[in-house]
Formats: C-alpha cells, structure tokens, sequence
C-alpha cells in the first residue's frame, strides 16, 4: 500500500461523492421548493396532469413551481411557489397549458393590470385551460356523426335491408323500362351534333358560318357611327344654346340681348293694344258693331223676313212647276 | 443417497447455501473496515480506481449508441429533443448499472476468483486456518466492502458518462444535431432523482453479488491449477446470469 494508491483512492471518494451530490441536486425537485418565495393558491376545475415541480409561467418567464396538488374540499387546488423577484398582479389569471405533446403541462399566468399584487398565500384567479382529451372526444363524436351520415346515404343509394326501392333501383328501372328510346333519343342527338358540326341548318350555320358574325359586326359599327353622329349633334345643340345664352344671334338678342328688335316688338305690342281698345270703345263703328244688340237685333229680324218669304216662294213652287210641267205637255 | 445428493436440483441448493454461509460468516467480520481499513482501500484501489478507464469508455460508447438509435427513430417522427430524456432514462435505469456490474464480473470477479482460488490450490487458505485466522476476515470481507462502498460512485461515474457520450452523439452526428441544451434541459424534465437512484441502487446490489459470487468460488475450488481456470470461467459465468435474473425482479420492485 504505497501512498499514489492512497491518493487516487481520495481522490476518486471526492470526485464521486461530488458528482452523486451534483446529479441529485440537479434533478431533485426539492431544489426549487427550497428557494426563497412566497405562496399562491389556485383552484381549478381539473388539475389535468400537472405534476409537481411544474413550471408556472407569466408571459413565457418562468416565475416559480409547483409546489403540491391536492384536493381540498371536493375541488383540485394547486399551490404555486412564487419567487421573491417577481410579482403578479392581483387580477392576474392562472391556466394549466401544454408544453408538449407527451403530457407536460405548465402553469400559465396571464398578466392582469391591477397596481395591487399578490402576496403570500393569496388565491388567484383560474380559467379553464385548453385539454386535449376533451378535442379528441369532441373528435370522436364527429367521426361517429360522419359515420351515420354516411350509413344514411348508403342505404339512400344502395337497396334497403327491408327489400325497398332505393335511388339507384329506382334508376335502374327507368333505364331498363325506357331503353330503346333513351337509345333513339341518344342516336338523334347524335345526328343532330354532327350536322351542327359540319355546319348544317341554321343553328349549324350560326356555330360554323361567320358571315352572321360579319354582318353583326358591320351592324354594330353603323351603330357606334350612329351614336358619334348623335354626339355630334348634341354638342352642337350645346354650342348653340350657349351662343343664344351669351346673347349671340337674333334669338339670343330677341331674349338676353338690347337690340332693336325687342324694341320693335314692344313696339308693335302698345299698338295691338291700343287697336284692341279701340275695338272695345263703343263709339268707333267697329266697336259698335261689336258691343251695340241694336244692330243684332235688326240683323236678326231682316234675317227671319228672309226665311218667311223663302218658305212663301218654296210652298208655291211645286203648283208652279206642275203648271210648267202641265204646259209642257199640254 | 449419492443420486440424491448429486443431482443439478441439489447442486443448486447447495452453491445458494454456501453463499448465504459465506455471506453471514463474513458479515460476522463487519468491523473490519474499522479495524483493517487498509485492506478494505487497497480492494478498493484495485476494483474501483483501475476499472475506471474501462467502465468510462464503455459507457460512453454506450450513451452513444442509445443516442444514434433513438436519434434514427426520432428524427423520422421529428421529436428529435426526446432524445435526452431516452438516453438518460435507458442508461441510468437499466444500462449504465448492467454494463458497469459486467464489467465487474469480467474484470473484478475473475481477479478474484483466480487469485482465491490459487491460494485454496496452494494450500494458503490452509494455512490461514491453522494460524487461526479466518479467510472471511481478511479475504472476503474488505472485498465485499469495497464493493458496498464504490459501486454507487461507479455507478453515478457510469450514468454521467453514458449521457454526456449521449449528448456529444447528438450534437455531432449529421441527421440529428441536436443542440446539448435542449438534449440536457429534455433530460432534466423527464428524469428525476429517484431513476437515478434506482440504478445506483442497482448497482450496488450486482456489485456486492458479484464479490459474493466470486469469492464463494475461488475458495470452493479444489484439486490442481486446471481447476482455476475453471473456477474463473464458472464465476464470471454464474455472476452474469445472477445479475440479469435478478435484474428483472429489482426492475419490477422499483416500479
């Protein structure tokens, strides 16, 4: 037993207790609960699979751990240890979330706004988190709801298991019963597309001919002609309302202008009036004549004289053209 | 009478009953780490410190290994970052303290057969008991307290190196190239102390077997030098089957 031998010994003791102390104080989940913080509870509806030593996390920072579950009164509650550095304000909210697909959960606190902050064994706020067991129940109900729709519409095309007519029997009928003109109809169809192909009869000649096409498009050039025409004229009417608006031409003159004519007109209007007046003035002789009965009334009575010597001449006429007739022939 | 002392059933019996005889009269000796304790670090010396290269490189390879198998697996279901958590339970549940009680028996257990076992031949165990010195005492139990004392830190050696070779594996091999820091922090969420220690504790039961089993062996062996090496040969072999038979039902104790 030399003194190398002892050394190695030592040192090899040290360097492995040393690592059995690293390792357990790496994966022990007592290290956390040993570190310096304060306790906040939070009751949830289901803790899910959430262990302890779980992280709980606010916005993505790890803020503390797990410290237990338990079930307290018939309802899950978890208690988080908090560390000292961080605080989280009194109306935050506490969600147990997924960190991955194999069943790891964490603790995730929503930030809230309050001034106010949490403190030792305060009880913070829960909602519901997003639990992948009841997605894949909800999934397994729309599989089994997919899975009677398409029972249903199996047995609607295929043949009951009562023996009843389905959809497609029902086809099959029809096709068997009408086969030998559902045969013609096709034939004919048949013909009628290929005369329309090689271009006979109208609707061939409408497909295949393009002289239609020719004529339809020189129609709808003398139509755009046409409409040029029409704006032509338009715009030239717009010219000339604007000239008589500018007061340009006879018109324009007649209604926004001062020239002579409008004098001219005024003119000649006193003078129909006075002639008017003078019509109405009972003194002139055509006034007279136009307002006095007298003369009416002589009129009237020269009138009936007339008629009564006519019905005279007009009784005795037939005697004298007997007479006349009589001396003809006598 | 001689069919039924002689038979492979009675032969089994009778290595357990020796071994458990071995076993109590050496703890009768127990205080020996007090009152030898040069004995106990020499044993100490030869089975811990001069198996650590070999224990080392092997689990290296190993963690190496595991972390190219579940790297090929894992990266077709891209969830390369479990791979962490793959090697360092498989290795520090299962493989680490195997491989590491293997190498005992392969290394340690021979030694020690031989070395008893020659002295049995030679008559020097004889002689020990004329001079009324018990081999339990100064032969057996600072072996077998040597093997209480270093198998967790053997083990614990094992375990860290089976995951750093591990780690080294997946950052550097094409298809997997994963970074060390999400193949540590993946394995520190999936593993916890208790995985570790039930592989020490693994460990430290092959190890004390081994011990056992090689000492019963080298001092049962009689007639000439042929009869060493197979006394070797029967003590590796027999502390081999020990350790995985035994292994399932400690595996299903710790669940």
């Amino acid at each position: 037993m030399n003194k190398t031998q002892t050394i190695s010994i030592g040192l090899f003791f040290i360097v492995g207790a040393f690592l059995i102390w690293i390792v357990f104080n790496a994966l022990s989940e007592e290290s956390v609960s040993q570190t310096d913080g304060y306790e906040v509870t939070a009751v949830f509806d289901t803790l899910l699979q959430l262990r302890v030593g779980d992280d709980v996390r606010m916005a993505g920072v790890r803020v503390g751990s797990v410290q237990s579950v338990a079930l307290v009164d018939r309802q899950p509650t978890a208690i988080f240890k908090i560390f000292e550095e961080f605080q989280i304000p009194a109306d935050s909210s506490a969600t147990i979330a997924m960190a991955g697909l194999l069943g790891n959960n964490l603790v995730s606190i929503n930030m809230g706004n309050s001034n106010t902050y949490l403190s030792d064994g305060d009880l913070i706020r829960t909602e519901a988190g997003f639990n992948i067991s009841a997605v894949v129940n909800e999934i397994g109900n729309l599989s089994q709801n997919a899975g009677i729709a398409f029972e249903n519409i199996s047995e609607f095309l295929g043949s009951d298991a009562d023996g009843e007519a389905s959809l497609f029997d029902n086809f099959n009928a029809i096709l068997i019963e009408n086969k030998d003109p559902l045969g013609q109809t096709i034939s004919n169809l048949e013909s009628i597309t290929a005369q329309m192909q090689s271009g006979e009869g109208t609707l061939g000649r409408l497909l295949m001919d393009d002289s239609i096409y020719n004529k339809l498009e020189v129609a709808t050039t003398e139509i755009q002609n046409t409409l040029a025409e029409a704006e032509a004229l338009f715009s030239e009417t717009r010219e000339i309302v604007a000239q008589v608006q500018s007061g340009e031409g006879t018109l324009g003159g007649l209604i926004y202008g001062e020239s002579d004519i409008a004098a001219e007109v005024e003119l000649l209007i006193a003078n129909l009036q006075e002639f008017s007046a003078n019509l109405n003035n009972p003194d002139s002789t055509i006034g007279r004549l136009l307002n006095d009965d007298q003369l009416y009334d002589e009129v009237q009575g020269l009138m009936r004289k007339a008629n009564q010597t006519l019905d005279g001449l007009g009784e005795s006429a037939p005697i004298s053209a007997v007479g006349a007739a009589a001396n003809g022939l006598f | 009478m001689n069919l039924l002392l002689n038979n492979p059933i009675a032969n089994f019996f009778d290595k357990v009953g020796q071994h458990l005889l071995l076993l109590w009269n050496s703890l009768g000796y127990a205080h020996v780490i007090f009152t030898q304790p040069p004995r106990v670090i020499e044993q100490c010396y030869i089975m811990g410190y001069r198996s650590l290269p070999i224990i080392s490189i092997l689990s290296f390879f190993i963690g190496a290994v595991l972390a190219l198998q579940a790297g090929f697996v894992l990266s077709q279901l891209s969830v390369l970052e479990y791979i962490g958590s793959f090697v360092g339970l498989s290795s520090a549940r299962e493989l680490a303290p195997v491989m590491v009680a293997f190498l005992l028996a392969g290394r340690v257990g021979s030694a020690i057969t031989a070395e008893l076992a020659s002295m049995k031949v030679y008559s020097e165990i004889d002689a020990l008991h004329i001079m009324n010195v018990s081999p339990e005492k100064i032969l057996v139990m600072p072996r077998l307290w040597a093997a209480i004392v270093l198998m967790p830190f053997l083990s614990i050696i094992a375990i860290l190196v089976c995951w750093l070779g591990g780690a080294i594996i997946a950052e550097f091999i094409g298809f997997i190239q994963l970074s060390p820091q999400i193949y540590w922090r993946n394995l520190q969420d999936f593993i916890v102390w208790k995985d570790v220690a039930d592989g020490m504790v693994k460990a430290w039961v092959f190890g004390f077997a081994v011990v056992l089993i090689a000492c019963n062996q080298g001092l049962t062996t009689t007639g000439g030098p042929r009869e060493i090496g197979n006394s070797v040969t029967k003590s590796v072999v027999n502390s081999m089957i020990f350790i995985l038979f035994t292994n399932f039902f400690i595996t299903r104790a710790q669940m």
